[in-house]
């Protein structure tokens, strides 16, 4: 497999988005595969890290926006585009 | 649909947006100028036509806004003043924000911002905004294969950037 093409399938992998099939093929490879069991596991520190840098909305950011869309509100619709 | 339609629907999907602001700006201010930038634009598009799928299109604002020249051009939101900010008010962080590991989540932050622009933009929409790469093909013009392996690709890039700051599996 091409590298772009590989990655695009253990990404689709690790999302949860490949069938049933494919899937339990990945998995069987992942078990005799050193190289691809590492990505994979490399790819899921990553994905772990990102998903706990969220972080909800400053209060003062919602205070602000709605504030803004108040005045934008009490403006006659203009015409530019969005 | 009215106006006081557009706040009920897009107000529930601020964290949303300032998710994806804050992954597109380099600093706090300017993620919160793209934010407000974003829902002035998405109220001139309410007003033309409501979208079917709110939180992708409140998204491609966002995406298109930080892509744009808005900053540059002085088409930056107009000053609204809030009345309960401090003076320190971008620096001080909301309560919720800290107790969850500040530091960590400024590592992720800087790691994310060494990596290129579209792994970012494609890890930031599927990890932390809940899109499925199909839908993040949709709203980048980017082929499903392209949005995957970009995030694979992203995913090992951060692994190791934090490795090599003693951060691992998103703990320090």
């Amino acid at each position: 497999m091409a590298p772009d093409h590989a990655g695009a399938v253990l990404g689709a992998y690790l999302a949860g988005e490949l069938p049933a099939e494919r899937r339990d093929m990945v998995e069987h490879h992942l078990l005799t595969c050193v190289r691809c069991r590492a990505e994979v596991d490399a790819a899921r520190r990553g994905r772990a890290a990102v998903e706990q840098a969220g972080e909800p909305a400053p209060d003062r950011l919602r205070r602000r926006v709605f504030a803004a869309i108040a005045a934008a509100r009490a403006r006659p619709p203009d015409t530019r585009d969005g | 649909m009215s106006d006081e339609e557009f706040l009920q629907t897009v107000g529930e999907h601020l964290d949303l947006v300032y998710n994806l602001a804050r992954r597109l700006s380099r600093s706090r201010p300017d993620a919160e100028d793209l934010v407000q930038e974003t829902f002035l634009r998405a109220l001139r598009g309410w007003r033309r036509r409501p979208p079917n799928d709110v939180r992708a299109w409140l998204c491609t604002i966002c995406l298109n806004a930080a892509r744009g020249e808005w900053r540059h051009n002085q088409t930056r939101p107009a000053e609204v003043l809030d009345p309960h900010a401090g003076t320190l008010g971008a620096s001080l962080h909301d309560t919720a924000a800290e107790a969850i590991d500040g530091l960590l989540r400024e590592k992720v932050h800087q790691a994310l911002w060494r990596l290129p622009a579209a792994q970012r933009e494609a890890i930031t929409l599927m990890d932390l905004c809940g899109f499925t790469a199909a839908e993040v093909a949709a709203m980048t013009g980017t082929p499903r294969g392209t949005i995957l392996a970009r995030v694979h690709r992203g995913h090992k890039r951060l692994a190791s950037l934090l490795q090599q700051q003693g951060v691992t599996h998103g703990g320090t």
